[in-house]
């Protein structure tokens, strides 16, 4: 096991854990304003419940992320590349766009959501437009996703 | 397509007006708007009470119905002659299953308490004389009481020292009860002595007695519940009859919130009736009565009439995605023909994998078929059944199923149809998503141009729609092209001298008209940033295709010894349908999101009002069936 690869697998850490980290704070805060909400109006689980998974998908796209590192550097067919260290640094960089820009857009998707949540709770009928304010924020998040995969595809291993 | 309104005035004589109602409320074709009936407010509580009682019943009562399962649902289908009448049975069939639901509770609350007094009696079953002898003892008194256990041993020395006669029973939670006979009044004493008092009821039987008194009348209860129960089960066969009397009632709450003009002799209502069903509207009032007007006429420029849109079957289910934004106003174009394709086009694109397409088309499918949902929902259900046409053919152009790469036409026919895997290749994917959207912006653009053009203001397409469609595929010829950069250049010259010149067209003062152009060409960042957002394309269908793959991944690291083919195969099951369901809900949400705001930010302000005519209104009835 080359150093390179270390430094890969910090990087396919990173995209998930962060990324995913700042979906479950985001979805948390999202699911406490929809708990409240429920606890009144228990006919709005479903609208709710859409809103409160929105900030969910960071998680999924630095999980994506970590798991095309894992394809590229052999690791999860289980024979890993010995890369180099500039290889392996490549794709710890190309692992940063989506763990740092998917960890703050969920948190404050989170907070938009949670917004939204409470929009409709008094306007039920407005539910498409909080989940589309809601879902202008993760456009962010889905630029890191495509400059991180942009760099991850031109990766030489 | 919007359909076309007109203002209807119905006059007729004063008496039909009950009449002419019910026979407008049967037709739905009229919604009525004059003074009075959207003034006046109706005293519904005879109504209120009615539906909230038989709701209450419906809700008690279905557990005693048989189960309708999913391959088998229950639709209620009523003939309106049946509908229009209440008859008295049902009210009294509700009084009767009330009355027998309040029966049960009441015993079951009594059961209760008998339950409590049984275990209260439990220490003081060996008592032998009865309590109303004790409570009638004129030279000696009696305490009842229970001692703590851990207070027993410094009560025995407390009777010892004060040399009491006394008697122990039986102990519980409450501790060791006791008898205590004594000539003086020492209940200050035996307080002292942490001696609880017990107030047993004044009974001319022993406590045993009662015990099993209470025990015979706790067993009687429970088969008069039984029994009840058994009549409850009865009326739960009857319960289409009280879930038709609150539709009933629901719909004549409806009529009471609208009300005729009247003069002394006459009455008319006015309100707005779609041009299509004029014809209906005569229908409706003719079969009341022969003594009638109606008056109609187009809708004023001033007035705002509702909206109905009116497409075909394919286009239709996809008003509920448009409605969900806004819905279109009277005098705008009807952006749901237009926008359906897209939205079906971009949902495939974005699940792309034919795994899952077949799978949609199954289960939504069957939903349709078998469940037979009804408004909004059966719309937003058809959409995602429409949907899984183009996820199946984007599918097998990813060569994606269920996450394996797998080419099918190269399996059956030898020819390969698989045009590239987004995972090993997503810059050819994302090239064809931008492309894909700029198709999208410059429809938008179009429309846009037909409705400036509906506006007689053409300079206003030359600066807003004509500009961008020489700017953008000039700056794309500039980037691929090297060869033709004068056609290029001068395309993207002559798209921003139109801007420039034309976006101020409404200003009088020069300097604002030149800013007004400055500003127009800075649209060019969000024409641009719009083209870049269609990239989410890319980024759904990798994620969805990647974490599929992912789920194989995992699950074929179990297989290998039979315990592990369990795991396994238990992994990819939730896996998948975890994946499946995330997919959906992203496709959905960002699909919108592009319609919205790519699409719908170009032309279309919305802001319109449904056509609601009075109608019958029903929440439980599935149908009502009606020869009109």
């Amino acid at each position: 096991m080359t150093p390179g690869l270390i430094y890969a697998l910090l990087g396919a850490a990173l995209a998930v854990a962060l990324a995913g980290s700042g979906s479950a704070i985001g979805v948390a805060i999202a699911g406490k304003a929809g708990s409240g909400v429920i606890s009144e109006k228990p006919e709005l689980f479903g609208r709710v419940l859409i809103l409160q998974v929105l900030p969910g998908t960071q998680g999924l796209y630095g999980f994506l992320l970590s798991v095309l590192i894992l394809v590229s550097t052999g690791v999860l067919a289980g024979n890993p590349a010995a890369l180099s260290d500039e290889t392996g640094m490549a794709f710890l960089y190309a692992s940063l766009p989506i763990a740092i820009g998917g960890l703050i857009s969920a948190i404050y998707q989170g907070k938009a959501a949670a917004a939204a949540i409470h929009m409709i709770a008094k306007q039920p009928t407005m539910t498409a437009r909080g989940m589309t304010m809601t879902a202008l924020v993760e456009t962010y998040a889905i630029l890191s996703l495509l400059v991180s995969i942009l760099m991850w595809v031109r990766i030489p291993v | 397509m919007i359909v076309k309104m007109k203002k209807a005035k119905v006059f007729a004589l004063k008496e039909y007006e009950d009449k002419l109602k019910r026979s407008l409320q049967r037709f739905g074709v009229l919604m009525i708007t004059n003074e009075n009936s959207t003034t006046h407010i109706a005293d519904t509580q005879y109504e209120d009470s009615i539906i909230s009682r038989s709701n209450r019943i419906v809700k008690e009562l279905s557990k005693y119905e048989p189960k309708p399962s999913f391959f088998n649902p229950k639709f209620q289908i009523v003939d309106y002659d049946r509908f229009k009448e209440i008859h008295p049975e049902q009210l009294e069939l509700l009084d009767q299953v009330e009355k027998t639901l309040a029966d049960v509770s009441k015993l079951k609350e009594e059961n209760e308490l008998s339950k409590e007094s049984i275990t209260s009696f439990a220490p003081w079953l060996k008592l032998d004389v009865t309590t109303k002898d004790i409570s009638n003892l004129y030279y000696v008194n009696i305490y009842l009481g229970q001692v703590l256990a851990q207070d027993v041993e410094s009560f025995s020395e407390f009777l010892v020292t004060s040399n009491l006669e006394y008697e122990i029973y039986d102990k519980d939670a409450n501790g060791v009860a006791y008898a205590i006979v004594s000539k003086n009044d020492i209940s200050n004493d035996l307080k002292a002595a942490k001696f609880n008092l017990v107030e047993l009821p004044v009974l001319d039987h022993s406590i045993l007695d009662e015990v099993s008194f209470l025990q015979n009348k706790i067993n009687e209860n429970l088969e008069t519940i039984t029994n009840l129960e058994e009549k409850l089960k009865t009326y739960a066969l009857s319960l289409d009859e009280i879930r038709l009397l609150s539709d009933q009632m629901l719909s004549e709450k409806e009529l009471k919130k609208y009300e005729a003009e009247k003069t002394e002799r006459t009455i008319y209502f006015e309100g707005w009736v779609r041009e299509d069903q004029v014809d209906l509207l005569e229908k409706a009032v003719s079969k009341v009565t022969s003594e009638y007007e109606i008056d109609l006429r187009d809708p004023l420029p001033q007035e705002n009439p509702p909206t109905h849109t009116k497409n075909n079957k394919f286009v239709a289910p996809f008003e509920t995605i448009t409605n969900m934004f806004s819905m279109p106003s009277y005098h705008e174009i009807d952006p749901n023909p237009v926008m359906s394709f897209w939205y079906w086009l971009f949902f495939g694109m974005m699940m792309g994998d034919w795994g899952y397409g077949v799978v949609m088309a199954i289960v939504f499918g069957l939903f349709l078929l078998i469940q037979k949902p009804k408004g909004d929902f059966k719309k937003l259900v058809q959409v995602l059944f429409y949907a899984s046409i183009p996820s199946v053919i984007f599918g097998i152009l990813y060569g994606s199923v269920f996450g394996i790469s797998f080419d099918i036409g190269k399996a059956l026919f030898g020819v390969p149809f698989k045009l590239f895997d987004p995972m090993s290749d997503p810059v050819t994917l994302l090239i064809v998503s931008l492309a894909v959207g700029t198709v999208h912006i410059f429809v938008a653009l179009f429309v846009k141009a037909v409705r400036l053009a509906k506006e007689k203001d053409y300079l206003g397409i030359l600066s807003d729609v004509v500009s961008w469609y020489l700017i953008i595929p000039g700056l794309v010829m500039l980037l691929v092209l090297k060869n033709i950069q004068v056609i290029a250049w001068s395309m993207v010259g002559v798209g921003a001298l139109m801007i420039l010149l034309f976006a101020g067209r409404d200003n009088k003062n020069f300097f604002k008209k030149i800013t007004s152009g400055l500003g127009g060409l800075y649209g060019i960042s969000g024409i641009l940033s719009d083209i870049l957002s269609y990239s989410r394309i890319l980024a759904l269908a990798l994620s969805s295709g990647v974490i599929a793959f992912a789920m194989n991944i995992i699950g074929g690291l179990l297989l290998g010894p039979w315990y592990g083919y369990i795991f396994g195969v238990i992994v990819f099951i939730i896996g998948h349908i975890f994946n499946f369901a995330m997919g959906l809900l992203s496709a959905y949400v960002h699909d919108s999101r592009l319609q919205y705001i790519e699409f719908f930010g170009k032309f279309y302000d919305g802001g319109g009002y449904a056509f609601t005519p009075l109608k019958l209104q029903y929440n439980h009835i599935y149908e009502i069936e009606d020869n009109l």
